[in-house]
């Protein structure tokens, strides 16, 4: 099993549709996705095609047993998991992660966790072979909050592999690309693309979907295949 | 026919900075490439914000 954790370094970042349509295209090349949502703003299942009053979910839910009842199945095939309605304590946060490891039904199943910008990572039990990927956008505030986490992941001893990713690029923007230009050749963290700001990304989620099937041949699906191929390419180091 | 000239790009990626920590050891955020670094001063002295967090995390690391 292989375990993704996407987060926004600020609110607002873009994380939850990335999640989603990450999760369409591994699907689509042959990868079993289960994504399971950790935002209490519970919004994951809007890109799945959940209908907008199921509001249960999983911190409902009383016990593991209950929570394996709380799983859909979108029409890609996408097994994922809503948030619900309360706000789970940090212990009932971790024994979900952990318990999402008896999920491994089907052999070399990803799990993609959608995790809140305002909980910090460190408060998971992270393991050797996980990815964390904190997306943040090109602007001023991101600048800052990436070089304070840089910070505190030197004096973490954190064995999970940290990555940063740009979301929402503007290539028109000169602070963009300056920020851009510049986190790529001081940041090792940070990983060599970006994702462009597409409007198809927000008009896929309005159609109740998700870029790869509302436009297969769009810069913002192009953006997520070579997430996708990325990641890939990470697990196999 | 054109002979077609293949040049090394000027930007580390992060499968690069994996494979010098699992060389020499470390944590991966411990490598930072050393080139372009008068385009980034430029760029960190244009605006104000970046130019003080770059005094900050000098003075931090002197220190």
């Amino acid at each position: 099993m292989q375990r993704i954790f996407l987060k926004g370094i600020k609110g607002g970042t873009g994380c939850t549709a990335i999640v989603a349509n990450l999760a369409c295209v591994l699907k689509k090349s042959g990868v079993h996705v289960i994504a399971v949502d950790l935002d209490p703003k519970s919004d994951l299942g809007l890109h799945f095609g959940l209908p907008w009053k199921n509001t249960q979910g999983w911190s409902d839910a009383e016990n593991f047993n209950d929570i394996l009842t709380c799983f859909y199945q979108d029409s890609d095939g996408i097994i994922f998991l809503p948030h619900g309605e309360k706000t789970p304590s940090n212990t009932a946060l971790n024994e979900l992660i952990d318990n999402c490891n008896k999920l491994d039904n089907v052999q070399n199943a990803w799990v993609l966790f959608d995790c809140p910008s305002h909980i910090d990572i460190s408060n998971y039990t992270l393991h050797k072979d996980d990815i964390v990927i904190e997306l943040v956008n090109c602007d001023a505030v991101c600048h800052s909050l990436i070089y304070r986490r840089l910070q505190k992941l030197k004096k973490t001893e954190n064995s999970w592999h940290h990555f940063f990713l740009v979301n929402r690029y503007n290539s028109s923007s000169e602070l963009e690309f300056d920020l851009f230009s510049l986190w790529q050749s001081t940041l090792p963290l940070m990983a060599p693309f970006f994702i462009n700001s597409d409007e198809v990304i927000k008009e896929s989620t309005a159609y109740r979907n998700v870029a790869l099937n509302c436009a297969p041949y769009s810069i913002a699906n192009d953006d997520f295949e070579t997430l996708a191929g990325w990641l890939v390419s990470k697990t196999a180091l | 026919m054109q002979n077609l000239i293949s040049k090394n790009p000027q930007t580390l990626t992060s499968n690069d900075i994996a494979n010098l920590a699992h060389r020499f050891g470390g944590k991966s955020e411990d490598y930072i490439e050393i080139v372009n670094t008068q385009k980034n001063m430029q760029t960190i002295n244009k605006y104000a914000l970046l130019k003080e967090i770059d005094n900050e995390l000098a003075s931090i690391t002197s220190r």
